[in-house]
């Protein structure tokens, strides 16, 4: 061996195994990615359990359409039991509220997917196609977690007056270093308003699960927005130009009554798909019908042994959940248009319309078709045994509260929310400062609003 | 030869210079085997900083002629512990010196390893540990971490805090990152379970503490190095052979260790509960929770289905009665762990060889389940073309298989006063998940159900889940001798890992019977079918691990005159993959290897709550990990008169980070140290003195956190966890992190090494400051930006403290020894600098090891919060805290306004002080070493009454005999009063309140070792052999402690199980 080969060797050892081009490259593991193509993007808004499809129990506990057990109350976390109770400061220094964080996780995943589909430029027709669906999936997304925020801790819309009380921020980046102040309530509908009309460019007439927004799902959440709003022209043209492309109903005469949710998952009513979150409070069966709610049905309404069961105890119990299972469904469905719709001609005046769409779905839910007649009604009349109708219809969905925070701002529909826990009865007058949660005191420590 | 040439040498030189002498007086004597007591020929006797010397002769006799200012004679002989004498004046007498071997003495190795070279002490200017061979094998275990415990300097196995750092090496050096030791195995990182390692074939241990010492590993040596090096073949030429047996028996663990409340009180709060209502939601519940057999009598009761005499009478049948003494006698054993290996070594002037094989057996604690271990070994090195190249080859293989036939029942499924057998002797059913009035509807009316009950007794030995794991390395190296000097190596590890789990429930087991049941479904004519089908259920599961490390790196040496220059420079790959498949396969039929297909897209409804819809559980997984390395390094040491020496090192990282910049997947560290032998310098020089060394280094360690990435990432999850939908989806794991950075650690170390009075006294003491720098953190944010934590590189933290090693010979006779070993370390750490301030709850648990780490500035990161308590309320007897000043029972109140700087701040939670102090004693051919260990200087926080967890009907601790109850109680007792209805803020309040935190300083009598070793004479070879019976006894007790609660401070819930082995070893 002489010197020259003895230092080449050398060299080459040293040097020539370093060289790998690519070596580093090779993702650590195979789940990981960087999401940055339509398909990733995708499945981060496939997250339906624990982000995008799933809300927090805020709109439950403040119902009156249920009554709590006192071992229940007691028994029960101290956050979930003071916003049962109507406390004015329910929260702890250091809880995680989910009413606050899953809509804010929610918007930072819609943030991320606008940020990198915005970037993405399509090759083919197809992917042209799934980038429009992605970016107006996320615009619908961001529009309904804002909507969910509204609910909670901005005051009822006015359409008339003042909607400049401060309420909540509204973020439309996806860095969490960037700090946003509080937005004015007006703010607030404006930017989800804004959002849901940008998606109906984007989104396609149909989607694959009714977890993934559609045009007709983005339309039936206007209606559903601008209803809570009270601007009921614009509610009224949604819900109907809903109806035009999808009105299935189920007809309850087919349903066996069997003392089991009788609804299927996805069913062709169901044109949103979303659902509550679980929690031991709600799903427990000490969280009762309240009797005023039960005395709404009458016999013939099939919905009564539908929805409801009877337990050993004497009280009933809510099982007609759309989830299909014992999950409380907060999704859209036909019915509900069918009441928008309804709802908002009479407000607007064309009561013949408003029967007929009534005649159209308490056909399909009272015993043998069986339709109350409604034609004597006056408007005051028929507009009452309308919101009848979505109190019993539209049970257990979350969106009394809704409707207890819209329709407080007409003397004609006030209602006083009583709440009774042991020897003690909470009286709520209407429009009360506690419609409005106050914001989890970590965020305020942390985010100094 | 040439060692034998050398030696000849050295003796003709010896010869002429006795010869030159002047011989006046001479002195005589015989030198003899410590041990036996027989003469050793050919000891080397010289007189102490003089050249005269002569050798014994066949008896062992010597004569040496002296002059007046000779003071000291030194013997030495191979094998053998050098001595020194004092020269009497009497020179009349012969004089009688005993050698001890040295392999019986437990001294230090003189060589470390860093895994790159090997190191003499006197080279070394960074901080290092070395076990030998003789204190790695002083323990009795399958393990070999285990071995370093209590006998290495600095490295404590820690206890509190959580179980992801289970060894911290001079406190823990990260907050978030991987808070481990790499480990090292001949060279490599071993990217296998550290189990499958035999401490039989390990030759000796180094623990690379400070950055010379370790940044040759660079960025994964933030929380230092153990170096673990196995044995190799015998030097010396010749074939030995040595075999290792013992048995290691492990007591029954102490259920009744952890207090809980006794059965009679658990029925007096459930009757009390009962009566208020507050099972009424688990009685009425959908899901049709269990209860237990006291709530069930009483509903039973109240429903008139017995009387309430029958009541009454189970009730108080019930409070005799105690799960955990059926549990001690049906399911616990004493653990029986066997060991056996032997190894053949030797070598021939052209290999050196050694073979070995090992095998484990333990039956664990828990009747039906145990493991093995099998190893197998061989190494071989060959020298070739006449010693200018060496071939290196070694073989590793090792199976571990673990069975478990029998599955401990939960202790949250039973309540306190269960039975597992009843007195006839047959199983009892316990309350397991489903309510007993459910399960007798269900017996009654569905005749085509399955069982359903949970007899844990029936269970025992029933399943059949065996997980093996097949461990193969294969290492090669080439060392080639280029010019004088200049060496190149080669070193190549191919490791291989594959794991094979197969749990097999069979149909009769409970939780196949469950599942099945769960998702039967009932027709409109009653008529029963099985979505799973009606069978035994099989999961199984392979990981496929392989991993290639190469490494090619040159060796200079050069030596001028005074100058001595040592070079080692080179480059390094790491190609780690692992893959990972699971599966499950229902309606197994075992004896013919038959399956069923279910449908694991239906959603069913579940047979206990019609109104749930469920998919059948598909079992299917698939995992793929990759971790790839390059580096570059290089180390150099420059000595000048082997005095005074300079080194320094540096090396570069870079690694398949991933999302990150491809300059950030990189960075370099470096280090440099200084050392300078006192003892060598003509000033320094006196008799007392051996050996004196100074040295200190500086540098930089660094560690990665593989989870984090400065862009937004996403993992995968499978459709199988999506119960919406069954579509897979993504999940963000990371926001954007733009400025993530490499953690680094900056270590400054001071040492001296000291060898006194003949070596009666040696050790070593350091100093060491290390400076954490960008170490990640977590701060919490708003969650309105999405994120509830927000990581990134938040913190900085300061670590000083000193290890302290002195060995002294006290005694040191004829057949008679005692050496005491004291090991002392001090660390206390600091966070220097935290962005933002943690949140008073998670500063709180973090401590007692739950939750995030909260770190706040100035003080440990792992420290004992409290809220003050103003003691109970004398009339009612809620715990109070302060608000304004004043005592108070507003609790939210008290925990929203207490901010971080107003909690009691007791101490670190982990030992600022702690170490070992061993005494071996050897008389004749007896050893006994006993070891004491001590913690000190830290608080931990002791466990009480959890009444929310009390209210919700589940027992707890047994304070609640102690609770207030009547005024006047707040002046013997701090356990609160039992409230009516659940809140959370007192129980948070009274958790963490000063009541409940002690302090956890310790002394421990840790273990026994008692050996007798007998030698065997055998004239033709110069190696020791004999045979060896010894014992262990460990976990011994608890000396002393300094808290007045019954708990051992280190183990709260489970005291440590002494255990006793006994061993045979024999060399030949």
């Amino acid at each position: 061996m002489n010197r020259i080969f003895k230092n080449r060797l050398l060299l080459l050892l040293l040097i020539g195994l370093g060289a790998c081009d690519g070596f580093l490259d090779e993702k650590p593991n195979v789940s990981l990615v960087v999401p940055t193509s339509l398909d990733d993007l995708q499945a981060l808004l496939d997250n339906t359990d624990q982000a995008m499809n799933e809300h927090g129990q805020f709109p439950l506990l403040r119902s009156d359409e249920f009554v709590a057990d006192e071992s229940l109350v007691d028994a029960e976390l101290e956050m979930l039991r003071n916003v049962y109770l109507w406390e004015p400061n329910p929260y702890s220094q250091d809880d995680l509220v989910m009413d606050w964080t899953r809509p804010f996780n929610q918007i930072l995943i819609t943030n991320i997917v606008l940020e990198k589909a915005g970037r993405i430029q399509p090759s083919t027709s197809r992917e042209t196609e799934r980038k429009a669906q992605l970016m107006g999936s996320a615009y619908f997304f961001r529009a309904l977690a804002n909507f969910t925020l509204a609910q909670v801790f901005a005051p009822a819309f006015r359409p008339n007056g003042n909607n400049n009380s401060l309420c909540f921020p509204l973020r439309d980046t996806a860095d969490p270093n960037t700090s946003f102040g509080l937005s004015t309530t007006a703010e607030a509908y404006d930017f989800i308003i804004t959002d849901l009309e940008k998606a109906l460019e984007l989104l396609p007439q149909s989607s694959e699960l009714p977890t993934r927004p559609n045009l007709i799902s983005a339309r039936a959440l206007l209606a559903r927005i601008y209803l809570s709003m009270g601007i009921y022209d614009k509610a009224g043209e949604y819900a109907e130009l809903v109806l035009a492309e999808k009105s299935d109903l189920k007809d309850f005469n087919e349903i066996t009554v069997s003392g089991i949710n009788p609804f299927a998952r996805f069913n062709k009513e169901t044109i949103f798909y979303s659902q509550f979150a679980f929690s031991g409070f709600t799903f427990s069966q000490l969280f009762k019908v309240s009797d005023e709610f039960l005395s709404l049905y009458n016999e013939d309404d099939l919905r009564l042994p539908l929805y409801f069961i009877r337990r050993p105890g004497g009280w009933k119990n809510f099982i007609g959940h759309y989830s299909g299972s014992i999950e409380y469904f907060s999704g859209i469905t036909t019915a509900e248009m069918y009441l928008i719709a309804a709802e908002s001609a009479v407000r607007n005046g064309n009561l013949a319309k408003a029967r007929n769409l009534f005649a159209l779905l308490a056909g399909k839910r009272m015993r043998n078709g069986l339709v109350p007649d409604l034609s004597s009604l006056s408007d005051e009349g028929l507009l009452s045994e309308i919101l009848d109708e979505r109190k019993r219809e539209l049970f257990g969905r979350g969106l009394r509260w809704s409707d207890l925070k819209r329709l407080n701002l007409e003397e004609r529909f006030e209602v006083t929310f009583v709440r009774k826990y042991r020897e003690t009865t909470i009286s709520i007058p209407p429009n009360d400062s506690r419609y409005v949660s106050v914001i989890p005191p970590r965020e305020i420590e942390l985010e100094s609003f | 030869m040439k060692q034998i040439l050398l030696l000849s040498l050295f003796l003709s030189f010896l010869g002429c210079s006795i010869l030159l002498a002047q011989t006046n007086r001479s002195v005589t004597g015989t030198v003899k085997d410590a041990n036996d007591g027989n003469p050793i020929p050919g000891v080397i006797i010289k007189v102490k900083n003089e050249t005269r010397a002569t050798i014994s002769d066949e008896k062992g006799r010597f004569s040496l002629a002296i002059e007046d200012s000779y003071e000291f004679l030194e013997l030495s002989y191979i094998g053998y512990a050098r001595q020194q004498v004092r020269i009497p004046n009497d020179l009349s007498k012969m004089l009688e010196i005993n050698l001890a071997r040295e392999d019986m003495d437990l001294v230090e190795v003189e060589v470390y390893s860093t895994g790159f070279q090997e190191l003499s002490k006197e080279r070394a200017t960074g901080s290092f540990v070395a076990l030998d061979r003789e204190l790695v094998n002083r323990r009795v275990s399958t393990g070999i971490l285990d071995r370093l415990e209590d006998v290495t300097s600095g490295l404590i196995f820690n206890r509190a805090g959580s179980l992801s750092d289970p060894i911290s090496i001079r406190g823990r050096s990260t907050i978030f990152a991987n808070t481990r030791p790499l480990i090292v195995i001949d060279n490599f990182p071993y990217d296998g379970p550290i189990e499958n390692i035999n401490p039989n074939d390990v030759e000796s241990i180094t623990v690379l503490r400070d950055a010379a010492a370790a940044s040759i590993w660079g960025a994964r040596a933030g929380n230092g190095v153990i170096v673990i090096t196995t044995k190799s073949g015998s030097k010396v030429t010749g074939m030995r052979a040595s075999v290792n047996m013992n048995t290691n028996i492990i007591e029954v663990p102490d259920l009744f260790y952890r207090p809980r409340m006794s059965a009679s009180q658990m029925i007096e709060v459930e009757d009390l509960l009962f009566r208020r209502g507050s099972f009424n939601s688990a009685e009425n519940s959908p899901n049709r929770t269990a209860l237990s057999y006291g709530v069930e009598a009483m509903i039973a009761q109240r429903e008139g289905r017995i009387s309430e005499e029958e009541k009454n009478r189970l009730l108080s049948d019930f409070s005799t009665h105690d799960i955990r003494n059926d549990l001690t006698k049906y399911f616990y054993r004493n653990q029986v762990n066997k060991q056996f290996s032997f190894d053949i070594n030797g070598s021939t002037d052209l290999v050196n060889y050694i073979f070995s094989a090992g095998y484990d057996h333990n039956t664990e604690e828990v009747t039906g389940n145990d493991n093995s271990r099998l190893t197998l070994n061989s190494k071989n090195t060959w020298t070739l073309l006449s010693g200018k190249m060496r071939l290196s080859t070694g073989m590793y293989y090792s199976q571990t298989v673990r069975n478990v036939g029998t599955e401990l029942p939960n202790v949250l499924d039973y309540s306190i006063y269960d039975r597992l057998v009843s007195p006839s002797g047959e199983a009892l059913p316990i309350t397991r998940t489903y309510s007993t009035r459910f399960l007798e509807t269900v017996e009654n009316n569905v005749p085509g159900m399955l069982d359903w009950r949970y007899r844990p007794v029936d269970e025992i030995g029933m399943l059949d889940h065996r997980n093996g794991f097949n461990d193969l390395r294969l290492n090669a190296g080439l060392h080639y001798d280029l010019t004088k000097g200049l060496q190149i190596e080669v070193l190549h590890q191919f490791w291989k890992g594959n794991g094979a789990m197969e749990n097999y429930s069979p149909q009769i087991s409970f939780f196949t019977r469950d599942l099945i049941n769960r998702f039967t479904q009932m027709g409109p004519g009653g008529n029963l079918t099985y979505p799973v089908p009606v069978g035994s259920i099989l999961d199984w599961g392979i990981t496929e691990s392989q991993s290639h490390n190469f490494r090619s790196q040159i060796r200079y040496h050069k030596e001028i005159k005074d100058h001595e220059l040592n070079f080692l420079g080179g480059f390094e790959a790491k190609d780690l993959k692992s893959e990972g498949r699971n599966s499950r396969i229902y309606g197994y039929r075992r004896e013919n290897g038959t399956s069923q297909f279910v449908d694991n897209a239906t959603l069913f409804r579940t047979f206990h709550n019609p109104n749930m819809i469920q998919r059948i559980p598909p079992g299917e997984s698939i995992s793929g990990m990759v971790e790839r390395y390059i580096s570059y390094y290089a180390n150099a040491a420059y000595h000048f008169r082997k005095k005074y020496g300079l080194t320094a090192s540096a090396r570069r990282d870079a690694s398949n980070l991933f999302g990150v910049n491809t300059n950030q997947r990189s960075v370099p560290l470096w280090s440099v140290g200084g050392s300078w032998i006192m003892s060598e310098e003509t000033f320094l020089r006196a008799s007392w003195i051996d050996y004196l060394k100074l040295r200190t280094t500086f540098g930089f360690n660094g560690n990665v956190d593989r989870t984090l990435s400065s862009f937004t990432t996403a993992t995968y999850m499978a459709g199988s966890i999506n119960r919406m939908t069954g579509l897979p989806f993504a999940r963000i794991t990371n926001p954007p992190n733009p400025n993530l950075r490499w953690e680094k650690i900056g270590i400054l170390n001071f040492g001296l090494d000291f060898s006194l009075v003949r070596d009666r006294f040696s050790g070593s003491l350091e100093f060491y400051r290390k400076t954490g720098e960008d170490l990640i953190g977590t701060v919490p944010m708003p969650t309105s930006t999405g994120v509830v934590n927000f990581r990134g590189n938040f913190a900085d933290t300061r670590t000083m403290g000193a290890d302290l090693i002195l060995r002294t010979e006290i005694l040191r006779t004829t057949g008679f020894g005692w050496t005491s070993n004291l090991l002392a370390s001090h660390v206390y750490e600091k966070v220097t600098g935290y962005e933002t301030q943690a949140v008073p709850i998670q500063v709180l648990t973090f401590g007692g090891g739950t939750g995030l780490p909260a770190p706040v500035q100035g003080r440990p990161l792992i420290a004992i919060y409290s809220y003050k308590s103003a003691g109970l309320d004398p009339d009612t007897g809620m715990p109070r805290g302060y608000l304004n000043g004043e005592p108070s029972t507003n609790y939210p109140s008290i925990l929203g306004t207490t901010g971080i700087d107003d909690l009691i701040y007791h101490g670190p939670s982990r030992p600022v002080h702690f170490g070992a102090w061993r005494n071996d004693f050897s008389y004749r051919s007896f050893s006994l070493s006993v070891n004491i260990s001590y913690r000190l200087g830290y608080y931990f926080r002791r466990e009480s009454v959890n009444y929310g967890e009390l209210l919700a009907g589940r027992i707890s601790h047994s304070d609640y005999g102690l609770r207030w109850q009547n005024p006047g109680d707040e002046l013997s007792t701090v356990i609160p009063a039992f409230p009516t209805v659940p809140n959370l803020n007192r129980d948070r309040f009274f958790q963490f309140s000063e009541d409940l935190v002690e302090r956890g300083d310790n002394i421990r009598l840790q273990d026994i070792r008692l050996g007798y070793r007998l030698n065997l004479k055998k004239q033709s070879s110069k190696l020791p052999s004999g045979i060896e019976v010894y014992s262990y006894f460990n976990n011994i007790a608890l000396l002393w402690k300094a808290t007045d609660q019954p708990v051992d401070p280190d183990f709260p819930l489970m005291r440590p199980q002494r255990s006793i082995a006994f061993g045979l070893r024999i060399d030949l």
